[in-house]
């Protein structure tokens, strides 16, 4: 088998808070290969932007990797020192971040901005950093003449686009986005998709897309992790997920966007909130929201486990204990 | 036209503008509101939608009385709100007709408990007496909106809900004084997913057990069909498209609505084959604004195309 480009192995983050550590992120693995696209979909407090912040390593105490292990190319990104950080950081993985607008700097013009990575990581100087920030720019659909532009002359899709182009300016092999769209309207995010799309297969790097937004996840992602409560709920080939859903979350998500066509019918959503992380459930952490809760959810955590015999590159994974049940 | 068929809200030639700064010293006006005009009949729910910046929270804002339009008419109930009183919105009007904001987050005061701002307007319009009497009320108007039990929820801050019980809470409030017409401004957008469902089914119930009128603002066509008897199009503060909501997905006529139907992920079309296939620019439809209509029924259409203008 192909080694993949990302490992990430039993996951483990916890916030340090007065009143006791939180865990964010428990126990969560999966792997991204090369030119693919994985989605993270989860709610607040799921824990999905923590993931690609500790994939990144730039994780702010009182947040504090507490186990696992995160692979890059089969080099253990936890384990580096901060110099040996800075040679892979942003040359191999980069992250956009939701907000764009707090992301760039004011008081810099955008091609600055692109061009300084450029210069940081000693790929070049001043002059070639700020040809390769035009260039990066006409990637990214923008004219090469708004190299000069501060941020606030551009709209919000333009400035989400710079932000693509201070990600993708070194050639990293991953590229994180955490909610890149979120902010904007449709018919941009159509367009950024579409681009992002575009560049993929023209620069062949592979994508983590980290939303809560679950129609835009189906038609983007080959493959999709669900979190919930910090942990795995299910992860599947997204086509599998859309088609043969297992969890009750999962299904409970899929059911609980409204159709633009076809016959009208009131959804149910799913009852009750998403956990809180001081005061998470025992058991599964979903059991008080499921309508198919039985007495072993209570008490004991489902394990992720793979669906039929078979062994498969990308099986179809699912912590459920209805699960064991049936089969 | 008579007390019944009359609809509750009708807005006419609606234009607003806002003066914003040309140069250190001057400022200039710049209109962001062109012509709005449309009606809200009794228990109708109507949807606005449209991308930011196109003028829909402008036009919420005004029918709520919180800014004042620079012309036309807001007829409410047969008067004309901005003639009856020039100077501020009267206490009557606010009683009948109530707004739920976008952010859960900010509409609720984080120092007072959830009891707190549902007494408020009871007490403000003089709906209940101080003691049992506004409790029992409080207790009642949390439990219609799906809050229980009341008696824990009410000694609750703010920050001890999700963002979904807070907007329940806003809900409420809005509800305490018996409205009218609700105007909600997004009221799902800043909501986790499993949640926003419920909202909206809460709407839907209430419409039909309290015959609430509501004007929708959303830029999710999706929950605007969930809702909605008919969505209102809307873009650079015109109303370009209206019309029965699935009427006017299934038959789009504005370039714009088939743009902004064409973006919706899993949107236009209904296997996942078709839509890969669709052209990545989808976004630049070209041409289509001249297009003639298709043969119009002989009678009144019901869903208008209400400019010809596309921009």
């Amino acid at each position: 088998m192909v080694e993949p480009l990302l490992e990430v192995e039993n996951l483990r983050v916890e916030f340090f808070t007065p009143s006791g550590p939180l865990c964010a992120v428990d126990d969560v693995s999966f792997t991204i290969g090369r030119g693919e696209i994985v989605g993270l979909a989860g709610e607040s407090g799921s824990g999905k932007s923590t993931i690609a912040q500790a994939i990144l390593r730039i994780l702010q105490p009182p947040a504090i990797i507490t186990g696992g292990a995160v692979r890059f190319e089969g080099e253990d990104l936890l384990g580096m020192s901060s110099a040996e950080l800075d040679r892979v950081r942003w040359s191999q993985l980069a992250l956009v971040f939701q907000s764009a607008m707090n992301a760039l700097s004011p008081v810099m013009r955008i091609g600055e901005q692109i061009a300084d990575v450029v210069v940081a990581h000693g790929q070049g100087t001043w002059a070639e950093a700020l040809e390769r920030a035009a260039d990066m720019l006409t990637l990214v659909g923008i004219d090469r003449d708004r190299l000069r532009s501060y941020p606030h002359e551009l709209s919000g899709g333009m400035r989400q686009r710079v932000m693509i182009a201070v990600a993708l300016v070194l050639k990293p092999k991953l590229l994180m986005m955490d909610e890149p769209t979120t902010a904007l309207d449709v018919v941009v995010q159509k367009e950024i998709l579409a681009q992002i799309r575009e560049l993929k297969d023209e620069l062949g790097f592979s994508v983590l897309f980290i939303t809560h937004d679950l129609p835009l996840m189906l038609e983007l992602t080959d493959r999709l992790a669900i979190l919930y409560g910090g942990r795995l709920a299910e992860m599947a080939p997204t086509s599998e997920l859309i088609a043969d859903a297992q969890h009750p979350y999962t299904r409970g998500l899929l059911a609980s966007s409204p159709a633009l066509f076809g016959p009208r019918s009131e959804l149910s959503g799913i009852a009750g909130s998403p956990p809180n992380l001081g005061s998470l459930p025992s058991g599964c952490r979903f059991h008080p929201r499921c309508g198919e809760v039985i007495d072993r959810c209570r008490d004991e955590s489902p394990e992720l486990l793979a669906l039929g015999t078979a062994p498969r590159v990308s099986p179809h994974l699912a912590a459920c204990h209805l699960l064991g049940a049936a089969s | 036209m008579s007390e019944s068929s009359r609809p509750l809200l009708e807005v006419r030639g609606l234009c607003k503008d806002f003066s914003e700064a040309d140069g250190l010293f001057r400022r200039r006006s710049r209109r962001v509101l062109h012509d709005v005009s449309f009606s809200v009949g009794r228990g109708e729910i109507v949807a606005l939608v449209g991308e930011s910046g196109s003028g829909k929270s402008t036009v919420a804002r005004l029918v709520a009385r919180l800014i004042a339009a620079t012309e036309g008419e807001i007829v409410f109930d047969g008067v004309d709100v901005r003639k009856s009183e020039p100077r501020r919105a009267s206490l009557v009007y606010r009683k009948r007709v109530q707004m739920i904001f976008q952010d859960p987050f900010g509409s609720l005061n984080p120092a007072h408990d959830i009891a707190y701002h549902i007494e408020r307007p009871l007490l403000r319009h003089g709906l209940a007496k101080r003691g049992a009497d506004l409790e029992a009320k409080v207790h009642e108007l949390l439990e219609s909106v799906g809050l229980s039990p009341a008696a824990d929820v009410c000694s609750k801050r703010p920050d001890e809900l999700s963002g979904g019980q807070r907007q329940r809470v806003a809900i409420a409030r809005a509800l305490a004084v018996q409205p009218e017409l609700m105007i909600a401004d997004e009221p799902t957008s800043m909501l986790d997913v499993s949640l926003r469902i419920g909202v909206l089914n809460l709407m839907q119930n209430l419409r039909r057990d309290h015959g609430v009128s509501m004007l929708l603002i959303t830029h999710d066509l999706a929950s605007a069909r969930y809702l909605a008897d008919r969505i209102m199009v809307m873009k650079d503060g015109k109303i370009v498209e209206q019309g029965p909501s699935d009427e006017l997905l299934n038959d789009p006529q504005h370039p714009y609505t088939q743009r902004l139907l064409a973006a919706v992920p899993g949107g236009r079309s209904p296997g996942p084959e078709a839509s890969s296939s669709e052209p990545p620019d989808g976004a630049t439809v070209a041409g289509t604004g001249s297009e003639p209509a298709p043969p119009a029924p002989t009678s009144q259409p019901s869903h208008l195309e209400t400019s010809t203008c596309p921009t």
